[in-house]
């Protein structure tokens, strides 16, 4: 899998086709079927930045790496926000899907459908650097 | 987004296409709840020509669901496949929705 690395700055959701447009055929290379969930997982990572790190001002800079390694898909999505306090919103976020349909809240599966779809979610301690990684089907990747 | 509403006995039937994400969402919120203020409270949701849905347009759907319930109501969601029908899986609202 040849290395492939492309590096975006963004204000809003709106602006994600640019990202869409620009590695839909390699996504579909490494991910076949499966290429339309990696896709929203990112794009709700910079959902996410522009909805809670910026409280949707348009402004601020979300920038987005992603990297198709020999192995793996790599993204870190950045933003400008204070962060947030990762482990509380996680306890309670997870506690709520458990909870029968008129006591579900209709915000928090972003977060939900990374954790889904990708291998590794990672967020720095502050909460406003987010780095994403899923592997390649081993059918893909030479030598595993 | 919506393409078309049509009417089966009771039930109102709203065709959905392309993409349901953060800037559509808002739209679907204000025509379902729009047809739910006038009584139109059995509705399905056609996903069969949607190609994408984001969190955004799954809460709205959490949204419209609760408000059908509270007025007695039915939604169910039809036509879902390959990565949407995944999408609802995952976030386990296939276990909150009606699904055909």
């Amino acid at each position: 899998m040849e290395n492939l690395e492309y590096t975006y700055v963004l204000q809003s959701p709106q602006q994600y086709h640019h990202i869409r447009e620009r590695m839909q055929d390699k996504l579909l290379e490494c991910f076949s079927n499966d290429q339309m969930l990696i896709d929203l997982a990112i794009y709700e990572a910079v959902t996410n930045a522009w909805r809670h790190g910026h409280h949707k001002l348009e402004h601020k800079n979300i920038i987005v790496e992603i990297k198709f390694l020999r192995k793996s898909l790599l993204v870190r999505v950045c933003d400008e926000g204070e962060g947030f306090k990762v482990p509380e919103h996680f306890r309670s976020m997870y506690n709520q899907f458990d909870r029968p349909a008129e006591e579900q809240l209709e915000s928090g599966r972003g977060i939900l459908i990374m954790q889904q779809v990708m291998d590794k979610v990672i967020y720095s301690f502050k909460g406003n650097d987010l780095i994403l990684r899923k592997w390649y089907p081993t059918d893909l990747v030479e030598g595993v | 987004m919506i393409v078309e509403i049509k009417s089966e006995g009771q039930w109102r039937i709203v065709e959905l296409a392309g993409d349901i994400k953060v800037e559509e969402a808002g739209v679907l919120r204000e025509k379902m709840l729009d047809l739910i203020d006038h009584g139109k409270d059995h509705i399905i949701i056609d996903f069969t020509r949607v190609d994408f849905i984001d969190s955004t347009g799954l809460g709205v759907l959490v949204g419209i669901h609760k408000r059908i319930k509270m007025v007695n109501g039915e939604l169910v969601i039809r036509g879902t496949k390959g990565s949407i029908r995944d999408i609802f899986e995952l976030t386990r609202l296939n276990q909150i929705f009606t699904m055909e």
